[in-house]
């Protein structure tokens, strides 16, 4: 991934002298002021152990266009725990209408709606839906057993089911029909839930989606993924063909005047070797937004994940309900200030994880 | 067309006695407006290439910057338009008399949300789609700069004036200001992004003055 990086900063610097780079980026300051999470405060659930913090990133975009049909493009995070890099991609376009060709490197997912707007621009909350950003206790880890899984439920020990949008190494050809028909197909070295892994199985991560647009402002799609979704850590008694992420995902948005509403409903499956039944989560979320001034803006997240029983009638983890409420006003035209409420509610504990943050996001 | 309108209009009310002011801007730099951005993620849309044509837009408007007191002027029967296009705003830079109402067309394949924070005008005109169009009032003179929500690049400059002494100038340079009366006036060349060149200038009757602006 740091040669793709590096290779790509070098194109980047040719291509300044060609005057063919656009840059931009965003800097976003969070303060949070969190609840006190006393009973599982060793979860990554938390954003924080008990004590109200600031956190900042900067996120930076280096696009060129290297001729009418070729481009490539990063997308990159600094933050407090090092650099990430999010997307840094070649593509080709195989007409001048731009409705078919194909893209390879880092790519951000194909999966749902949010890779487009997970910038602090267009995410109207801070953090991202509750499949992106809820960590599970489904670990990279092949010796999990029933046992493990149980003594850390609600603990969110593990991994998310999408992670943050997927940054995967891979490649992707995608086509569009008639302005109103979407279609991606991809292959990747990892899966949605573990993008950072170290992919030994000898085989890829499928993914597809197709979308329908009837009318303008509409949008609807069904995703596909399947694939192993562990690194083997030098093990190789486990056979990482029986480590699968299998997933479904129907997304849909509608824009219109000042109103907007983006949703998704996903079910997500992990197969370990130890664990004798499936790991099979549903979830969804539902975001209305209106701007009922030109600088202001009220939104409302509601998502939950349903863990599905295994053989012994107990659910693998904690049934998890987010409720996200956030004010946002335009500073300027790219500064935007948020507050944001967001309440969190499981069914077997409280995780006592609740937090008032506000952002402040500039772009240039 | 509005142009026309206005000068046919002139000829009207301020009469043979009115005066001329032409010349030609010396522009500096080619380009005003941003390129239309790559899109990263949202591939699937129409892209927004840089139309060829795009030289020949607006790129000043030059105009008498003065109230006239106890002065009213007729409106334009016709609503001027900024257009979205190609992920831009035609033209960059529209000129309209104070109480003008602008329209707002939708002429791309995307959605568009147009709107501005200027002191001058504050609106948002929301996401609407194809072949349809809003329209904005503006009732106070200034610079209203406007952009469009989805798309960065996008921006263009309303300049409401006070009186219809203006006209907008393309890559050639060339203007002319007609029917103006005789009087002393400022004579301002906009050009966008808060670059703006002024001149003095006194004009008679019946004279036609020369004037140049250097970027």
């Amino acid at each position: 991934m740091k040669r793709i990086f590096v290779t790509i900063w070098l194109l980047a610097g040719i291509q300044i002298l060609l005057g063919q780079m656009t840059t931009n980026g965003r800097v976003e300051v969070v303060y949070i002021d969190a609840q006190d999470g006393a009973p599982l405060e060793s979860s990554n659930n938390f954003i924080n152990q008990g004590n109200s913090t600031f956190l900042w990133r900067f996120r930076g975009y280096l696009d060129m266009q290297v001729s009418e049909r070729s481009s490539i493009f990063t997308d990159f995070r600094l933050q407090p725990n090092g650099l990430e890099l999010d997307f840094a991609a070649v593509r080709l376009l195989f007409n001048d209408q731009g409705t078919a060709g194909i893209q390879t490197g880092v790519l951000g997912t194909l999966i749902g709606n949010v890779t487009a707007r997970r910038s602090s621009k267009y995410n109207p909350m801070i953090h991202l839906p509750i499949m992106y950003d809820y960590f599970t206790n489904v670990q990279d880890n092949a010796y999990l057993d029933q046992a493990g899984l149980f003594q850390n439920r609600g603990k969110g020990t593990g991994l998310r089911i999408l992670n943050l949008g997927v940054y995967s190494p891979g490649v992707e050809l995608f086509f569009t029909f008639a302005d109103k028909v979407d279609l991606n197909v991809a292959l990747y070295n990892s899966s949605p839930s573990n993008p950072y892994m170290v992919n030994e199985a000898q085989q890829l991560n499928y993914a597809g989606r197709i979308g329908f647009r009837p009318f303008m402002g509409l949008n609807v799609g069904m995703s596909l993924s399947h694939g192993p979704f562990m690194g083997d850590h030098g093990n190789r008694s486990i056979d990482l063909k029986d480590t699968m992420q299998s997933m479904i995902d129907v997304d849909f948005s509608f824009e219109r005047e000042h109103f907007s509403l983006f949703g998704e409903i996903v079910r997500n499956s992990w197969r370990l070797p130890r664990v004798k039944s499936d790991l099979s989560v549903s979830g969804y979320y539902i975001e209305p937004k209106y701007k009922f001034h030109p600088r202001w803006y009220g939104a409302v997240r509601i998502g939950q994940l349903y863990f599905d029983k295994l053989g012994s009638g107990e659910r693998w983890d904690d049934d998890i309900f987010r409720t996200e409420f956030s004010i946002g006003y335009y500073v300027e035209r790219e500064t935007l200030a948020k507050l944001v409420f967001q309440r969190n509610r499981t069914d077997r504990i409280d995780p006592e994880d609740d937090y008032v943050a506000l952002q402040l996001s500039a772009g240039f | 067309m509005y142009r026309k309108f206005i000068f046919l209009f002139l000829s009207g009310i301020i009469g043979a006695h009115a005066g001329e002011i032409s010349g030609t801007i010396h522009f500096a730099s080619v380009q005003q407006q941003q390129r239309p951005a790559l899109k990263r993620y949202g591939y699937h849309t129409p892209g927004g290439a840089m139309t060829a044509g795009w030289e020949n837009d607006i790129r000043a408007v030059v105009y008498i910057a003065e109230n006239v007191p106890d002065s009213t002027f007729r409106l334009p029967s016709t609503n001027p338009i900024l257009d979205q296009r190609n992920e831009q705003f035609h033209p960059y830079i529209l000129p309209v008399l104070v109480g003008t109402t602008v329209e707002f067309p939708n002429n791309d394949k995307v959605f568009h949300n147009v709107f501005s924070f200027s002191k001058t005008k504050t609106f948002d005109l929301g996401k609407y789609p194809t072949k349809t169009s809003k329209t904005v009032t503006f009732d106070k003179t200034g610079i209203v700069s406007v952009y469009c929500e989805i798309h960065s690049h996008m921006n263009a400059f309303i300049l409401v004036l006070p009186n219809p002494w203006f006209c907008q100038v393309r890559g050639d340079g060339e203007f002319r200001l007609s029917n103006v009366p005789a009087g002393t006036w400022t004579v301002k060349a906009f050009f966008g992004r808060g670059k703006q060149l002024s001149q003095k200038v006194t004009l008679k009757e019946n004279q036609k003055l020369e004037l140049n602006f250097y970027q």
